[in-house]
């Protein structure tokens, strides 16, 4: 499965990037951007079928960018990740086309199993 | 589609199958003897026909002789007699042999050759009989005949006519006796298929019923068991239909949680309506549409459940308000065409909550404790001490104030402007020791003295606040001293453990001393939080300074120290861009006169009194008009400084801006009977003056 990292944080993008290329995932990272609007573009290039997600963003925030990119493809499937301080923004973002949440922090082992979780129940 | 159970229903299939078989053979044989018996009934039909034929014979034979004698012609007659002896004739060979004959409506009948013995008995008579007849007919058919013959044939006719009769009478009983028995055989068979079918039914009936009793009983077990579940459970439990409605099996709690009857059919969003805020209950409304669409995963939303815990409102019949909090949970419920229902648990969650906020608190007052500790642990204890009872002897002068009896609105005004010395003059020296949890408490109390002065009209009752931020400044002092006690108990034993055979350093010491080096720190650091860089000279400021003086020079100092950093030395850049030294120099020497009096000379380097700045501050808080302003000397501009509540400062901090600090120093002078003077010049320097004369050895301070 190819897997995008849409986050404005360095230190998140690398972190998940680090998890998910673990020998044994059945993860391939085919990119990370720091904006919506990076990653509106990287989306039509490396086409994934997985995308965590930032929600406050620079440029382009996560609810618009969930909403670009369920029009481009709608079967992709999205995991919001973010801080659990406003749950009415996550929600937002579910309604516009995302399929989970990740709770900001999280440990690898969340990360690994909240994605795995989404993949298995399609 | 789930395979079908087949065992459940063996009973009813095979009930049916057999059913269906009775039925079945019971039509056939029906339909089969019914044929044969419509069959039957032509036969016995025939041979009825045959008893008329016979004595039509007979009377064609007497017509024919009755015309012949009469010479008429006997035609008609005999063609008469064709027809009916052909007719007999067929219908005796068909009943014979088997065949086709004339039926009574003019078309042609199948009679089938009679098998049985009787009837074969029969027929051979008839033949012996109709054989001769035959013969003696068959002239007069031809229509040339002779008397003779005619004759013959009437007598032939005559005489066997009636034994022919019988015969054909016979033919006929025979027959209907067989149909008879038929028609008897199929009543039997109908009777047995009926009965065979009807105690089918009544098997299948009796299975039925015992069935349905059997389910039913299971069924009443099943209900009962979830009626006793849902009315002991604790929780709120119900099933939330996809328009929003509340299911009817929903538990005894839920009405209690809710305070109201009969929750059936609800609608869960006007009932959410009424006890939430209306933000809380639009998100509410898009989780739980996620949750009926199909898209999210459940198991990746549940923790932006948004009632989780949530707020509620009831109001009960006397129209009392009260606050609850509950918490809501919810599970896709799995029906065969997909997700039908959502399953919802509801528990009242209030007395978790104020716990957990209790818990809280006691930890924020336990932190509190641990942050007073670590505070006052790195501290001189002597100058803990001395910081103590000064304070305590301000708070009480405070307390004295404000249980003082005052008339008008002057004296009101005149009190805020002494408490609030005295709490600046608390905070500073709390801030001298490094003592930011008393400093901030301080400040939150001078806060209110603003607010005070700012009021018009102050009555007494403005200050009854102030008693309450009064009463947690004692306790402050209260904890640190136990909290001190305790520390030096502590260090007591460990002492005497360890059989050192020191005493505790508290002990041994003049509690009146001071460390006056902390102020150097003092100095670096208050700089430090206004972006400044100061250093401090101290000049004869000795350890053994008499006990009188030590703490108001000390208060003194703190207080001209934090001045000059506030107002009087400039930023590094601005100082270098004057081509004077980054860092600030403040200079204090203490020189001690031979009449007992003491000299006090504070210098800082910094801007020194600036003219215009007063003036500004002083046309602006309202004290002069532009033009008086102009006209001030500077004089009278000193004098200004040291005015209550002025401050050329407009930006409030923990230092300045509150226009007390001037007053402070004015009034330590005046408590000591001192003299004060101002010496300055615009960018380079201001220089304070004290002259303290001799201690009179009446009064101790703390």
């Amino acid at each position: 499965m190819k897997l995008m990292i849409v986050d404005d944080s360095n230190i998140i993008r690398k972190k998940i990037e680090r998890v998910m290329t673990n020998e044994g995932q059945s993860f391939n990272v085919v990119g990370s951007a720091k904006n919506g609007k990076e990653a509106i573009a990287l989306f039509r290039q490396t086409e994934p079928d997985v995308v965590t997600m930032d929600l406050t963003m620079p440029e382009m925030d996560g609810i618009e960018c969930i909403s670009q990119l369920i029009s481009m493809k709608n079967d992709t499937l999205i995991l919001v990740v973010s801080a659990l301080s406003d749950k009415a923004t996550a929600i937002e973002a579910l309604k516009q086309g995302a399929h989970g949440f990740l709770c900001k922090p999280f440990s690898d082992g969340e990360l690994q199993s909240a994605l795995s979780e989404l993949i298995e129940k399609v | 589609m789930k395979s079908f159970n087949f065992g459940k229903y063996r009973v009813i299939v095979i009930s049916i199958a057999l059913f269906l078989v009775f039925d079945l053979g019971v039509l056939i044989l029906n339909f089969y003897i019914s044929s044969e018996i419509a069959k039957d009934a032509t036969a016995v039909n025939l041979a009825g026909r045959q008893r008329m034929l016979s004595q039509k014979t007979v009377k064609s034979l007497l017509d024919i002789q009755n015309k012949n004698f009469l010479n008429e012609d006997y035609s008609a007659p005999v063609d008469e007699l064709k027809n009916t002896y052909s007719v007999f004739d067929t219908t005796i060979n068909a009943f014979e042999n088997g065949g086709n004959t004339l039926g009574g409506n003019g078309s042609q009948v199948e009679l089938s050759k009679i098998e049985q013995t009787e009837g074969n008995l029969i027929l051979d008579d008839a033949a012996l009989i109709w054989g001769p007849y035959k013969r003696v007919l068959s002239p007069i058919l031809t229509g040339q005949f002779s008397d003779a013959q005619l004759f013959s044939a009437v007598a032939y006719a005559s005489n066997n006519n009636i034994a022919l009769l019988g015969k054909m009478n016979d033919l006929t009983f025979f027959l209907e006796k067989k149909a008879t028995d038929k028609a008897k055989f199929l009543r039997m068979v109908q009777v047995i298929g009926i009965s065979l079918a009807t105690i089918n039914f009544i098997i299948i009936l009796f299975h039925f019923i015992k069935q349905l009793r059997k389910n039913d009983e299971l069924l009443e077990f099943a209900k009962n068991e979830t009626d006793e579940i849902l009315n002991t459970v604790n929780e709120g439990l119900f099933l939330l239909n996809k328009d929003y409605s509340i299911g009817s099996q929903y538990s005894a709690e839920l009405e209690n949680i809710f305070r109201r009857e009969s929750l059936e059919n609800v609608n869960f969003k006007r009932l959410l309506s009424s006890i939430v805020k209306e933000k809380t209950l639009q998100v509410a409304v898009d989780y739980i549409d996620l949750l009926f669409g199909d898209r999210v995963n459940e198991k990746l939303v549940v923790s932006l459940n948004p009632l989780d815990k949530v707020e509620v409102l009831f109001v009960d019949k006397s129209g009392e308000f009260s606050t609850h909090y509950l918490s809501f949970t919810f599970s896709r419920v799995a029906g065969e065409t997909g997700l039908s229902h959502l399953l919802v648990t509801v528990v009242d969650v209030t007395e978790q909550v104020l716990l957990e906020k209790e818990l809280l608190l006691v930890q924020e007052k336990s932190k509190d404790q641990i942050n007073l500790l670590t505070e006052i642990l790195p501290m001189e204890p002597d100058s803990l001490i001395n910081f103590l009872n000064a304070s305590q002897n301000m708070l009480d002068k405070v307390n004295a104030e404000l249980r003082k009896s005052t008339r008008d609105d002057g004296d009101y005004t005149e009190k805020v402007d002494t408490i609030f010395r005295y709490i600046h003059r608390l905070k500073g020296d709390a801030s001298a020791l490094g003592f930011k949890y008393m400093q901030k408490e301080a400040h939150t109390f001078e806060k209110s003295l603003v607010q005070l002065r700012n009021t018009p009209n102050l009555t007494g009752n403005d200050f009854l606040s102030l008693a309450i931020e009064l009463e947690d400044m004692y306790r402050i002092i209260e904890s640190v001293r136990a909290l001190f006690d305790r520390l030096g108990s502590i260090r007591n034993s460990v002492s005497a453990k360890n059989e050192l055979g020191q005493s505790a350093v508290l002990a041994e010491k003049n509690p009146i001393q001071y460390d006056w080096t902390d102020l150097e720190k003092f100095t670096v650091d208050t700089a430090a939080k206004h972006g400044k860089k100061a250093s401090i000279k101290l000049k004869n400021f000795a350890a053994s300074m008499p006990a009188q003086y030590s703490s108001s020079i000390r208060e003194l100092l703190i207080q001209l120290i934090r001045n000059s950093i506030a107002h009087g030395i400039e930023e590094p850049r601005t100082r270098k861009a004057a081509e004077k030294p980054e860092e600030g120099l403040i200079k204090a020497d203490l020189q001690f006169n031979e009449d007992g009096s003491y000299s006090f000379v504070y210098r800082d380097d910094g801007l020194g009194l600036n003219p215009v700045k007063i003036r500004r501050s002083a046309v602006k808080r309202g004290l002069y008009s532009e033009e008086e302003a102009s006209e001030l000397s500077e004089q009278q501009l000193v004098r200004l400084l040291f005015k209550p509540g002025f401050s050329t400062n407009d930006d409030p901090d923990e230092d300045s801006g509150r226009g007390v600090g001037m007053d402070i120093i004015r009034s330590m002078v005046n408590e000591m009977n001192g003299k004060l003077r101002v010496a300055s010049s615009i960018g380079k320097y201001c220089q304070f003056t004290i002259l303290i004369p001799a201690p009179q050895p009446v009064q101790e301070v703390a």
